[in-house]
């Protein structure tokens, strides 16, 4: 349903500037950083309930993202285009270590667990699809849908010792896999001069996510996180500097 | 064009921030709520091949106002099994601290991948199920009815065996649900441990620690 509100929305903009479009968009390069907010699964810090685990919320927290992209227009109004960006998100807060050392505790039917967590999510975007781009005097809008790849670099890790078991303590390592995503966005550029100017960017992200390591896990009880779903809005300003005449 | 660089350098500011709060180390200890008490064990038997014969025998010991034991009752705890037969059996835990009675039995199904039962037949000629360190550890005393040391006699004939399983991958055995099955007359007494062993339990004995402890006699007619 939000897959279908946001293709709708896009091609209803779409149309719009097309009947006002001017001037055939130019071929740019630009710089972009600002929020990135989890969203769906990946933002929620739900653990579940007993033998109803949530597998999927992610405890991710209001990061940033910060890139590059660059388009080619081969059609007045239509190009490829491509962006490459590191987001970065928060990890398990005190709260939410808390939270996960209550349901281990219950899971598990122990006195008590200890859980300790460190790290965030960290990844590569690299993106690549269509861009359709309408000048309007000063203004250039852009509408961009594209499909490419994630790299995670990190993700939050987290140990669990139950009671005084220190020899097999359930763990959560952090990942370095590597999923497909897809992504689309709207912004629009201000011309600041003939080559340079601003970006201003809206962009939604989402990917079934990455592989989750674990160690430890002898026997079946517990939340237990495999594969990791991530999606973000990126809310992003940056400059943009056109290529040729 | 002024709004503009003081919202891109806010960005800047706001993303700088972020980079340098999110990496904080965190740890909590989170003790449980609250555990039931395990107040009454039942042995629930069925002959299979005479569905009238349905013997049963009670462990209890309940707890004062004060929570805490009062003398433990084994006037039901008395296991009378006809000889050479076959027997489903069931174990029922209760908490009958609370009110409605609170059948922990039900709980430790839920929570099987990490509870396991031991059932040791005394006397028995066989290596012992469920180790016990006495004369050496004079503490390691058999539960009520069961006499500590075993008096010296004929094995009792009775082989017991788990039939229910966990979820865990290897699918080791629970032992809420079992079958008994008895040999000649004789009497002797029957143990049973439930191993709690949460993350640890591989179907042996060693992991984890003792939820409970308890003895029947038996009687095998």
């Amino acid at each position: 349903m939000k897959t279908k509100f946001i293709i709708f929305g896009a091609l209803s903009v779409l149309i719009s500037f097309s009947s006002i479009a001017q001037d055939r968009a130019k071929n740019f390069i630009g710089f972009t950083l600002g929020a990135s907010i989890p969203t769906g699964d990946f933002a929620k810090a739900d653990v579940g309930t007993f033998n109803n685990w949530n597998n999927k919320a992610g405890f991710a927290n209001t990061g940033f993202a910060a890139g590059v992209e660059g388009v080619y227009y081969f059609l007045p109004h239509i190009g490829v285009g491509g962006t490459l960006y590191y987001a970065q998100h928060g990890g398990f807060s005190k709260t939410d270590a808390a939270k996960l050392g209550d349901s281990y505790t219950d899971a598990f039917g122990v006195d008590e667990s200890t859980v300790t967590t460190r790290g965030n999510y960290s990844s590569l975007n690299l993106m690549a699809g269509p861009y359709f781009s309408f000048p309007v005097n000063k203004f250039t809008f852009d509408i961009r849908l594209m499909c490419g790849l994630l790299k995670s670099f990190s993700t939050p890790e987290m140990t669990v010792q139950l009671e005084d078991n220190t020899e097999t303590p359930l763990k959560q390592n952090s990942s370095t896999g590597s999923a497909f995503g897809w992504q689309v966005g709207a912004g629009f550029r201000y011309a600041l001069t003939a080559k340079l100017g601003l970006m201003f960017r809206a962009d939604y992200f989402s990917s079934d996510g990455v592989k989750i390591e674990n160690e430890n896990r002898e026997n079946m009880a517990g939340r237990l996180v495999t594969k990791q779903p991530m999606s973000w809005v990126n809310t992003s300003v940056g400059l943009s500097f056109s290529l040729g005449k | 064009m002024m709004k503009f660089k003081k919202s891109l350098s806010m960005m800047i500011a706001g993303g700088a921030l972020v980079i340098f709060s999110c990496n904080k180390d965190e740890q909590v200890v989170a003790p449980t709520i609250a555990n039931e008490a395990l107040t009454t064990v039942q042995l629930q038997l069925t002959n299979t091949a005479d569905a009238s014969d349905k013997p049963t025998a009670q462990w209890e010991q309940l707890l004062d106002n004060n929570s805490n034991p009062l003398p433990v009752d084994v006037s039901q705890a008395n296991l009378t099994l006809k000889a050479n037969a076959t027997y489903t059996a069931k174990i029922v835990l209760l908490d009958k601290t609370q009110s409605p009675v609170f059948v922990v039995s039900d709980e430790i199904k839920e929570r099987a991948n990490y509870h396991l039962f031991f059932f040791q037949p005394l006397p028995t000629s066989q290596p012992l199920v469920i180790p016990n360190g006495y004369p050496d550890d004079q503490n390691d005393l058999y539960p009520e009815p069961i006499p500590t040391p075993i008096p010296a006699g004929n094995a009792v004939s009775l082989t017991i065996t788990l039939t229910d399983h966990d979820t865990n991958p290897q699918q080791y055995p629970v032992g809420l649900e079992s079958n008994f099955v008895s040999g000649a007359a004789g009497t002797g007494w029957l143990r049973i441990v439930m191993r709690h062993q949460p993350n640890v339990k591989n179907g042996t004995y060693a992991p984890g620690s003792t939820d409970l402890d308890v003895g029947f006699t038996v009687t095998i007619q």
